[in-house]
């Protein structure tokens, strides 16, 4: 490890910049959250000059992985920090709340589905939009990759922990599943619900046991399939006093009254407060 | 801006003052200054030494530090969260689903070979045709742009092809030949891949046969065949070995791409079970639109979502690592087939 | 050689002959043509998309994280100041492994090993480039997602084509200038600097567009080390800021797809690239042809 770290300072040392004056919190992670932690950065930098934020994705664990190796001050994440994460010292912080729906192609006829059916037809138990009612169509299940965020709410929340069936398609990323189910006839497929919002025009909502998703209707605690956004500090790597009151403040701007009823309402998230009382651990 | 300075220029420029080479132009007609321009020259010797010698240097750091990381799924080493894996688990088996603790990467190595030759299976002969065409048939201007039509399609970026293939290339399969099923899968993949590396088949071959005396052209024409017999019986046979280097190095271009296939393939890691149980439509277009995954398709998307440390991380940089080593064994295949070209 | 036994000229009727080269050459025509029209498809079915989107407004506005409305600015300049980083590295590097395949390696295994390497390094994927980047200088280094990582992870894609590139033109200059030069006393140094180099000047430069070109359209590698985001000053040449180029962009706004015009966005991104490229392709010929015109 020694002669490693020694040959990697001398090819640093050719390329290392002088080290930034200015007060550099660096943000790293889930590339759905970065919009709206941007915009939070983008807010609180004009109360704080002389401060950085600087925020780059990387993907949830991507920016877990950094968090907990020191890599970066703040890890933002659509999942929960594994235990060896936990044991490095990562300390949560739930900053919106994020509420998903099933969407299908327009065409498939269904505009509702009971827990069970929707359950049956992401584990393959239904394969055909006429057993819902809708047309005489061939259901084609649209998901995420195994290691995505969303995945992994959906098959808590929708298939209670069933595997999926085989025959899916996955797409890496929301924003191309949405294009996948909105051209090909008799798709189906389950994301954020700014996403349906967003794409009204290409995609159809589908509702969950009579309920369409809303911000509302999660709210009011009539719609169930929710999880949280996450930015995790790591106080132990945190060495340096006023970069970690720096990260702390951010976070305190996150998740203040003003921030969460203004921006991330207006961004298709639900503040951390509306959903406090529920469950806490998805 | 090296190549700045070196470009043909005056006695009186500026610019080539700053250069020590102006100073060795005096040096040459005063006698005392031999020294100093051996030293000059031994010094320029191994600064352009160590230049290659980086070069040898990065390959040598991918393999150690892909190793490490690959290596680590392995073996029982202090940065692991999870369990050791064994070889055969990984490399001889099909099932995948890390969240399962099962990591068989062996349906994404077949969904990267069958990409690859569904690809080649178009691309080698067109882009050896075309080469052909540009070469030996081709009027001036048409020579010309066909040369700019290659540079074109090299330089357009994969993401732009990708995007182009979800959302205009797979509809369009779909909705006209497939009676409105998905279209993802290896022959969108190869569609687009073929368009990617046609370019570097048709630039090699077209040194292949610039390479080739004329006067085996002349000969056949010669002794009466036409023009289409002398480049089918003589000119490919006597650029082979060359052409075939020219399509394993295409080959490579296809096995690495990521980004365009990952967009149009449908990323599915158990295409290969998924087409033995389907048997509602013909075994050919089962494999051709079954959605399937690779192994570049596969690193892309799991990489940013896993954890360092774990079994799973582990294995995606075996794939790294795996990549690497084919590129690796595919040049060397080149370089035995470039051998076999020399005698 | 078994070359000789090849043409073997069997008799059969000429006209069959006759007519398997007609329809081949017609072949060999549909064939090139098909591959322009791919071409002219691709990039006229691209442009008109990004056509409407392409407005001053667009190459001079911040992009917005939320909101429609945003420009590419900043994508735009951090794609350039990249492959100018990236090329800072890799230029001298490549050149210098050029010169020395070509004038000192001399013919031997010294030269078969170096060739090996750079071959490999050529074909390697850019997804294990985007690999090696992010262990060694996103995590070992911890530079995280910032410019400099971007960057010397780009050069890496750079140095193979500019040394095989600078390599070629160094040997395809003419024997007898070399001779000619040592015969007035030059030494091997004044010989590189003064002849060999200005004489394969235009293909090194070639080939140092098309390295530029490739770096510019390239998407893994940045994605696992220069981010997608960019800092939120203009414009910002610190190293240490992040540096999502415009193919990262437009890779990034179709996949993550929250802002409400993400579709225009993604037209006007590709489009911009594309005249980039053309930009970039058409400069490269008329240097080429004032070089060209300068020298003869």
């Amino acid at each position: 490890m020694k002669t490693q770290s020694l040959l990697l300072s001398v090819i640093a040392l050719s390329f290392a910049s002088v080290a930034a004056q200015a007060q550099t919190v660096s943000v790293m992670g889930s590339t759905a959250l970065g919009p709206i932690v941007k915009k939070a950065a983008e807010e609180f930098m004009k109360s704080h000059p002389g401060l950085n934020i600087a925020v780059s994705g990387g993907g949830s664990m991507t920016g877990l992985n950094q968090v907990a190796a020191g890599g970066c001050t703040i890890g933002i994440s659509d999942v929960y920090a594994t235990a060896d994460q936990e044991k490095a010292g990562v300390k949560n912080h739930n900053i919106v709340v994020q509420p998903f729906t099933l969407i299908a192609h327009p065409g498939v006829g269904v505009k509702n589905v009971s827990a069970q059916q929707a359950e049956f037809i992401f584990t393959g138990k239904i394969n055909n939009w006429k057993e819902l009612g809708g047309k005489d169509q061939k259901i084609v299940r649209v998901i995420r990759p195994e290691s995505s965020g969303t995945r992994a709410v959906q098959k808590k929340e929708v298939l209670h922990d069933q595997d999926f069936s085989k025959d899916v398609l996955i797409q890496d990323s929301t924003g191309a599943v949405v294009t996948s189910v909105s051209t090909t006839p008799g798709a189906v497929s389950f994301v954020e619900l700014e996403h349906l919002e967003k794409n009204k025009a290409r995609i159809a909502g589908i509702a969950y046991n009579g309920v369409e998703c809303s911000n509302n209707a999660v709210k009011n605690g009539k719609y169930p399939i929710f999880s949280f956004g996450h930015a995790y500090i790591n106080p132990a790597k945190l060495t340096d006093a006023a970069t970690r009151k720096a990260a702390e403040d951010f976070l305190a701007f996150i998740l203040s009254k003003e921030f969460q009823e203004g921006t991330v309402l207006k961004a298709g998230y639900l503040p951390v407060s509306y959903v406090k009382s529920m469950k806490t651990q998805l | 801006m090296l190549m700045l300075k070196a470009m043909p220029s005056t006695a009186g420029d500026p610019a080539r003052d700053a250069v020590p080479a102006t100073k060795m132009r005096l040096s040459i007609h005063s006698e005392g200054s031999r020294g100093l321009r051996f030293l000059l020259d031994r010094g320029a010797h191994s600064v352009f030494l160590a230049c290659a010698l980086v070069v040898v240097a990065l390959i040598v750091g991918i393999l150690v530090f892909l190793s490490l990381r690959g290596f680590a799924a392995f073996l029982p080493l202090a940065g692991n969260t999870g369990r050791t894996l064994s070889f055969a688990e990984v490399f001889l088996s099909t099932e995948w689903a890390p969240s399962s603790d099962k990591f068989g990467i062996l349906s994404f190595m077949a969904g990267s070979l069958s990409v690859t030759m569904l690809a080649l299976l178009v691309a080698a002969p067109s882009g050896i045709l075309t080469a052909v065409f540009v070469t030996l048939l081709a009027p001036g201007w048409m020579k010309t742009l066909m040369r700019q039509v290659m540079d074109l399609l090299v330089g357009i970026p994969s993401v732009v092809y990708g995007i182009f293939g979800l959302t205009f290339l797979l509809p369009l399969i779909s909705a006209k030949w497939l009676k409105d099923s998905p279209a993802a899968g290896f022959f969108a993949a190869a569609c687009i891949l073929m368009v990617m590396i046609v370019p570097t088949i048709v630039s090699l071959s077209m040194d292949a046969f610039e390479a080739l005396p004329r006067t085996l052209d002349e000969g056949a024409l010669a002794l009466g065949s036409t023009r289409w017999q002398s480049i089918w019986r003589v000119l490919i046979p006597a650029a082979s070995p060359r052409l075939l280097t020219a399509v394993v190095l295409g080959m490579g271009r296809a096995i690495g791409e990521a980004m365009a296939v990952q967009m149009v393939i449908g990323n599915n890691p158990a295409w290969l079970s998924l087409m033995r149980e389907a048997t509602d439509r013909a075994p050919l277009i089962r494999f051709l639109f079954t959605p399937a995954a690779t192994l570049t398709t596969e690193l892309v998307q799991e990489l940013p979502n896993t954890a360092a440390g774990s079994a799973w991380n582990n294995v995606l940089f075996a794939m790294g690592l795996l990549l690497f080593l084919m590129t690796m064994g595919i040049i060397l295949a080149t370089r035995r087939l470039g051998q076999r070209g020399a005698v | 050689m078994n070359l000789m036994q090849k043409p073997r000229m069997r008799m059969k009727p000429q006209a069959l002959a006759r007519w398997t080269d007609r329809i081949m050459r017609c072949v060999l025509w549909v064939i090139a043509i098909g591959f322009i029209a791919v071409l002219l498809i691709f990039v006229g079915a691209i442009l008109k998309q990004g056509w409407p989107v392409l407005n001053l407004g667009f190459f001079t506005k911040m992009p917005e994280s939320l909101d429609a409305g945003g420009g590419i600015k900043p994508e735009l300049f951090n794609s350039i100041y990249l492959v100018a980083l990236s090329l800072a590295v890799s230029l001298p590097t490549g050149i210098g492994a050029g010169i020395y395949l070509a004038e000192y390696a001399g013919q031997g295994r010294v030269l078969r090993f170096f060739r090996l390497c750079i071959e490999t390094l050529a074909g390697t994927p850019s997804i294990v480039l985007a690999l090696f980047g992010m262990i060694v200088f996103v995590q070992t280094l911890g530079w995280s997602f910032s410019l400099r990582a971007g960057a010397m992870t780009l050069a890496l894609l750079n140095i193979p084509v500019i040394t095989r590139v600078t390599e070629m033109s160094l040997r395809s200059v003419p024997p007898d200038l070399k001779e000619a030069s040592y015969g007035l006393g030059a030494t091997k140094l004044q010989t590189i600097l003064k002849v060999l180099l200005p004489y394969s000047a235009t293909g090194i430069l070639t080939g140092v567009v098309l390295a530029a070109g490739r770096a510019f359209g390239e998407s893994a590698i940045l994605v696992f080390t220069a981010g997608t985001n960019v800092s939120s000053r203009f414009p910002d040449f610190r190293l240490t800021a992040p540096g999502e180029s415009l193919a990262v962009h437009l890779w990034y706004v179709t996949s993550d797809g929250t802002l409400p015009d993400a579709r225009e966005i993604a037209a006007g991104t590709a489009a911009a690239m594309i005249l980039v490229l053309l930009i970039l392709n058409l400069g490269v010929r008329f240097i080429d042809y004032r070089i060209r015109k300068r020298t003869r």
